[in-house]
């Protein structure tokens, strides 16, 4: 079994997705964020999920489409994108909204 | 029982263009160092066939004031991933490159370092061929407190002969997708209890013969969020 790789980010700034770097991102929002994708290998799934603290805002590049995420705070929302090319996600179905366990 | 390198390599220094025949300056120094290291295993942890991982992928030997170095690694053949092959480089005293020199050994005994056969320096290195692929899906027996372990396999499916009113997941790897395959036997109607981990699942599709498919991101050992409300399959 190939593990996926995983990066746990706390936002202290813009965050940058990179492909190289992970294959999903566990990320704590401590402010609203731009996110930019980058290095996204095409024909891979890549799965974000977003800890929100309560009304931060995620900004999503033009090229990945995603839905706008559950702003209560102890929320998760998750996304899961196809990459079409190394900066384009297409979303695999509709944003899912747990809550932080 | 372990597995002993079975490949002696030796050589000699002082044949190298660059490196002094006449040995060291009389302080004792080394005339040179000798590295040897595993290459082209890729981002697998290399082992040696049947008998777990190698412990030491590099090594460095100082020569001999004569010049002579032997070094004992296992063949080629017997390391997993297929593919790897050696780099030897030899430093004089100063740490500076005096010679390098990418071989493969593919059979057990005892080699001049000199006239072993070079990987062509103009070549890329072997190709590392693709493993063969695995199944990564595990039939679960259905019964009530059945669990899916997720710490070898990322897929799960199990067919529904009754109801299951209890169910549990463990092992799971942070970060990894994991799929499960919800079968209805022939009567279908039977109820699955989902894990207490997996949130946002998606009940079993009632249909005799009905299969259901949802996949979670594992978010720690024993919780799953659903990636994706589940599909229906009849």
């Amino acid at each position: 079994m190939t593990n996926r790789k995983l990066k746990r980010m706390v936002t202290t700034g813009d965050v940058i997705i990179d492909g190289y770097q992970a294959d999903t991102w566990f990320i704590s929002l401590t402010r609203n964020v731009n996110l930019n994708f980058k290095h996204m290998v095409a024909g891979r799934l890549y799965t974000i999920l977003l800890i929100q603290t309560g009304d931060k805002l995620v900004n999503w590049p033009a090229n990945v489409n995603a839905a706008s995420l559950d702003p209560r705070k102890g929320s998760i929302s998750v996304q899961t994108f196809f990459a079409s090319d190394p900066a384009t996600c297409q979303s695999i179905s509709a944003m899912t909204y747990m809550e932080k366990p | 029982m372990a597995l002993k390198p079975d490949v002696h390599i030796y050589g000699k220094t002082n044949q190298v263009a660059g490196i002094a025949a006449d040995g060291v300056s009389g302080l004792g120094e080394p005339m040179a160092i000798v590295e040897i290291a595993l290459c082209g295993y890729g981002s697998q942890v290399p082992g040696v066939t049947s008998d777990g991982n190698i412990g030491r992928l590099t090594n460095s030997i100082i020569a001999a004031t004569d010049g002579t170095w032997t070094t004992d690694v296992y063949n080629n053949s017997n390391i997993t991933p297929a593919g790897t092959y050696y780099v030897v480089t030899i430093k004089d005293e100063n740490g500076d490159i005096a010679q390098v020199k990418a071989f493969r050994v593919t059979a057990g005994g005892s080699f001049d370092f000199e006239t072993i056969a070079p990987i062509d320096p103009d070549q890329p290195p072997p190709v590392i061929p693709t493993p063969p692929p695995v199944s990564e899906l595990l039939y679960v027996a259905a019964a009530n407190g059945m669990t899916f372990d997720g710490s070898d396999y990322t897929a799960f499916t199990t067919t529904l002969p009754g109801d299951v009113t209890s169910s549990a997941v463990q092992n799971m790897v942070a970060g990894n997708l994991y799929t499960f395959i919800i079968r209805q036997d022939g009567t279908g109607g039977h109820s699955f209890q989902w894990p207490a981990g997996c949130q946002g699942a998606t009940n079993a599709n009632p249909q005799a013969n009905g299969t259901a498919v949802q996949t979670f991101v594992a978010f720690d050992s024993d919780t799953l969020f659903a990636i994706a409300p589940g599909t229906y399959l009849p």
